[in-house]
């Protein structure tokens, strides 16, 4: 097997050496303008070839399968390695294979997106829609000292998203899922896609002030989301730039809140039985009841502060990543969060919502979909409108947690919830 | 023909690759049962170092090299990549069997000249020939200086990346292309902390020429930590309708972000409603405001001979005295709306098939000086520099680095935290001044498209003022 050459040869030179090796199959089938416009096939492979050679670390890339000494060559300026490269291990419980997923046949894609594009169109004739499905097989192997270790992983998913042109107003809805096993629920699209688009149909306004805000799911993960991955990650708070960092065991959140980092959810396309580093995953509690429990770490990152890694390194390069993220509910459907308010706004997706000051937990965004709430009930969509706020003062105190969480594209389960006093600025 | 300076980098290859590959690549085309047919393959290495405060966080070396496919039937594509050269033909025939599984109606391309050139980087200092040492002691230079302005500097992240692509393309067409590119960038993202409170400042450097454009930036990096620095102390911007001033830097982005996307053809030309909406001539601007995308422009980020299709690219005026004057095409774009094409279908990596882009954007210098611009505001922000953009069709959203009010025509108290936010028809129409201080982005820009992300592009502008705009603080 080459990749055993590899690092067999990168060992006369180095002391330790492991080979990450990463290829994926992928046939998307994309729809344009209400057509089928375009079926792929995507083929790719890499080899990255990671070395500790007297105590420094050196890593190498490639998609051509040669050239494993630059890994070396690498090394010798490269950081000072905190870990040595473990014996791979796998949480054997995670399965992350749907065997449906490479039979299902591209013909039945098309007719999903066909079908689609038909159903949205009954409901809307100006509707101008653009679908995305993918199915994808990835391999992923690990050989170090300890031997070798391989997953394979399958996912299904699509993107849906509907433009519709009124005047000079520019409408667009989305609908995303995505799973290990070819499950993508039509259904789901049409009754997400119709229902917003229902509800946008009346603008309203709203004056600038200070207004309770309901997140949706998605809203959460453009608002709060960006403030929270960067505070929970070991390497932001190793390098002391989290404002969580040194607050382990304090209450920085409302009680309410629990957040977790789980790679072992089944059938969720972010798990997998180890990390790219060949740490076993598990699921890692980062907020409990307001608590902050845990950071997310790789191997190199958890040497440095003397923590254990959570199973959080990822890429070629290893850097703590989440894989889902999952947030706790409490009580309340989104229509019974909505009916509680007085006057607010119910925001659903925003542009720009993690180009502010993130690292000390500002949000900024101008609400791409977002309604006005008027006495408990939605009176129409607001254009022209920002919110904005710092995630760490608002989830001190949140208004109130819903209790159906929605998965967000495979990345973030949430409920939705209403935080109070969020700036909301207009146009006058 | 021989290319004498292609030989693949690396211990001593398998086969010579380069010498048989156009001959290679031509057979695979040869009698293809498509209307239209290419082969684009791209070898790139690339090496990067990061550091973070002292310390050296990743240093490293990338090779890639991969290829696709791409056939269009009656209308419908196939695409394939791949990283294996062999078995081509199969390859081809592949794609072909899916741009028929997809086939519609008719293809339009519009038409483009066979070319057969052969387009070397043209490099001053290439980055190759520089020894990792010295670029590491450059970077530890730039820490230091960086860290040496305020003991607040919390941390300084500094980045170094060299990379140099060969892109070979032929089509069923008759073209071959072998087109070689190169780019450095180094730049530093500088956080300060005081208390509760971080603020940050950036600098970036980016060349296509010369691996010494990137030497020299002590005082850039310097600059960013005392921006940050400084920012610690600014005031938080106020939220409400303001005259905006815009540097720039951030004009440049404004541009790009706002108006650009909405001239890439691909979101047009096959919507009824937005052909309507975006039809040549209407007046979207005041006559003062003329915009342009040329990927023609030589030296900058965006530049290029031949984009992704092998169409040679020329200067496009978006917007012409306040009208809309033109829009970004591909051969596809170009051929439904029965419009030229532009030369603007590029792809990020072999990986993805080609989609309309912008190359380099800029607003074209007016007759405004900067202080004229500020003279006659009573009440307004000065946004400078950009953090990062976003739109959504007419909706955008940006943020500045830094900002200051302006007050009874003067520079006032420094802001943080200054986000513009709007519409695109509206804000457009409120420009009402153009300085006569263009300058294009030293940085470069990435921008992200259809999950094809950094694209390297060039933003330009003078000073700009806006009427009115949205200012979201924080």
């Amino acid at each position: 097997m080459f990749y055993r050459e590899v690092r067999e040869r990168a060992l006369k030179a180095a002391g330790a050496a492991e080979v990450y090796l990463h290829s994926s199959s992928s046939t998307p089938v994309e729809f344009k303008a209400n057509k089928l416009k375009t079926l792929e096939t995507k083929e790719s492979r890499s080899l990255t070839l990671r070395v500790i050679h007297e105590g420094r670390i050196g890593i190498t890339s490639t998609s051509k399968f040669e050239d494993p000494d630059s890994a070396v060559a690498a090394a010798e300026f490269g950081p000072e390695a905190k870990y040595e490269f473990p014996k791979p291990a796998r949480n054997a419980e995670v399965d992350v294979f749907d065997r449906r997923t490479p039979a299902h046949p591209v013909e039945r894609m098309v007719e999903m997106g066909r079908e689609i594009v038909d159903r949205l169109l009954d409901y809307e004739g100006e509707l101008n829609i653009d679908v995305g499905l993918d199915k994808e097989v990835e391999r992923t192997l690990l050989a170090g000292d300890g031997g070798e270790l391989a997953y394979e992983r399958t996912s299904f998913g699509g993107s849906v998203s509907a433009n519709l042109v009124r005047g000079p107003d520019v409408l667009d809805i989305y609908s995303f899922q995505v799973d290990c096993g070819p499950d993508f629920d039509v259904d789901r699209v049409e009754e997400e896609i119709t229902k917003k688009l229902e509800l946008a149909k009346v603008t309203a306004s709203v004056a600038a002030g200070e207004l309770p805000v309901v997140l949706t799911p998605i809203a959460f993960m453009m608002t709060v989301g960006p403030a929270l991955g960067m505070g929970l990650n070991g390497k932001m708070v190793e390098q002391g730039a989290s404002p969580l960092a040194g607050k382990i065991g304090e209450k920085m959140f409302d009680e309410r809140l629990s957040i977790a980092d789980d790679a072992t959810l089944h059938r969720s396309p972010q798990s997998c039985p180890f990390d790219d580093e060949g740490v076993p995953t598990r699921r890692v509690p980062l907020v409990e009841h307001g608590v902050v429990k845990n950071f997310l770490y790789d191997l190199q990152t958890a040497g440095k502060v003397g923590a254990s890694s959570t199973g959080n390194g990822y890429g070629a390069t290893p850097a703590p990543r989440s894989s889902a993220t999952v947030v706790g509910g409490d009580e309340g459907t989104l229509e019974e969060l909505i009916a509680e308010i007085e006057e607010g706004v119910l925001a659903d997706y925003l542009l720009g919502g993690g180009q502010s000051n993130v690292l000390r937990g500002d949000f900024g965004g101008n609400l791409l979909l977002g309604y006005k709430i008027e006495k408990g009930k939605i009176v129409g969509r607001l254009k022209d409108t920002l919110i904005s706020g710092n995630a760490y003062e608002l989830l001190a105190n949140i208004g109130r947690i819903g209790g159906r969480s929605e998965w967000v594209g495979g990345r973030l389960c949430a409920p939705p919830m209403v935080l109070e006093g969020v700036t909301v600025s207009t146009k006058g | 023909m021989a290319n004498p300076y292609n030989r693949p980098p690396g211990p001593s290859p398998k086969k010579p690759l380069a010498m048989y590959m156009r001959e290679r690549l031509e057979a695979a085309l040869r009698g293809v049962d498509a209307d239209y047919c290419e082969i684009r393959v791209e070898d790139a290495t690339s090496t990067h170092i990061g550091y973070r405060m002292r310390e050296l966080e990743s240093i490293g070396t990338t090779r890639a090299l991969g290829g696709n496919v791409r056939a269009v039937v009656n209308g419908g594509w196939g695409f394939v990549s791949f990283n294996e050269l062999d078995g081509l033909e199969e390859t081809v025939a592949m794609a072909v069997r899916q741009a028929r599984l997809a086939a519609q109606e008719e293809t339009a391309l519009a038409p483009a000249e066979p070319v057969v050139e052969i387009v070397p980087a043209e490099v001053a200092v290439d980055p190759a020939t520089v020894s990792l040492t010295e670029k590491k002691t450059l970077m530890d230079e730039y820490v230091e200086v960086a860290l040496s302005v305020s003991d607040k500097i919390q941390t300084a992240q500094v980045y170094y990346s060299d990379s140099k692509r060969k892109v070979r393309f032929v089509s069923s067409a008759g073209s071959y292309i072998e087109q070689e590119n190169m780019l450095v960038r180094v730049g530093g993202v500088i956080s300060a902390r005081d208390g509760g409170e971080i603020q940050t400042g950036r600098t970036s450097r980016a060349s296509t020429k010369d691996f010494d454009a990137v030497r020299g930036l002590h005082e850039d990096f310097a600059g960013a930590a005392r921006q940050a620095v400084d920012l610690l102390d600014a005031e938080p911007a106020r939220s409400g309708e303001f005259v905006v001033v815009m540097d720039p830097s951030l004009a440049g982005v404004f541009i790009h972000e706002a108006f650009g996307h909405l001239s890439e053809a691909d979101h047009v030309h096959d919507n009824p409603r937005m052909r309507e909406l975006l039809e040549l001539g209407k007046q979207f601007g005041p006559p003062i405001l003329n915009v342009v995308d040329s990927a023609a422009e030589p030296g900058l980020s965006g530049s290029y001979k031949y984009d992704s299709e092998g169409v040679a690219p020329r200067k496009n005026y978006l917007i012409r005295e306040g009208r809309l004057a033109g829009r970004l095409h591909s051969r596809e774009t170009a051929g439904t709306m029965g419009e030229e094409p532009t030369g603007n279908a590029r792809a990020i990596n072999y990986r993805y098939p080609p989609i309309v882009r912008m190359t380099n954007t800029s607003i074209e210098a007016g007759e405004t000086s900067f202080e004229e611009m500020v003279a006659d505001v009573d009440e307004g922000v000065y946004a400078v520099n950009w953090l990062g953009g976003q739109t959504a069709m007419e909706m955008f959203t940006f943020r500045a680095i830094e900002g200051f009010m302006i007050r009874k025509g003067k520079i006032a108290e420094r802001l943080r935290g200054v986000t513009l936010t709007g519409n695109m028809f509206d804000t457009l129409k409120a420009v009402d001044a153009v300085g006569n201080d263009f300058r294009w982005d030293p940085g470069g820009g990435g921008c992200g498209k259809a999950g094809q992300s950094p694209l390297p592009v060039g933003n330009g502008a003078p000073h700009v003022r806006l009427a009115r705009c949205v200012i979201g603080g924080v």
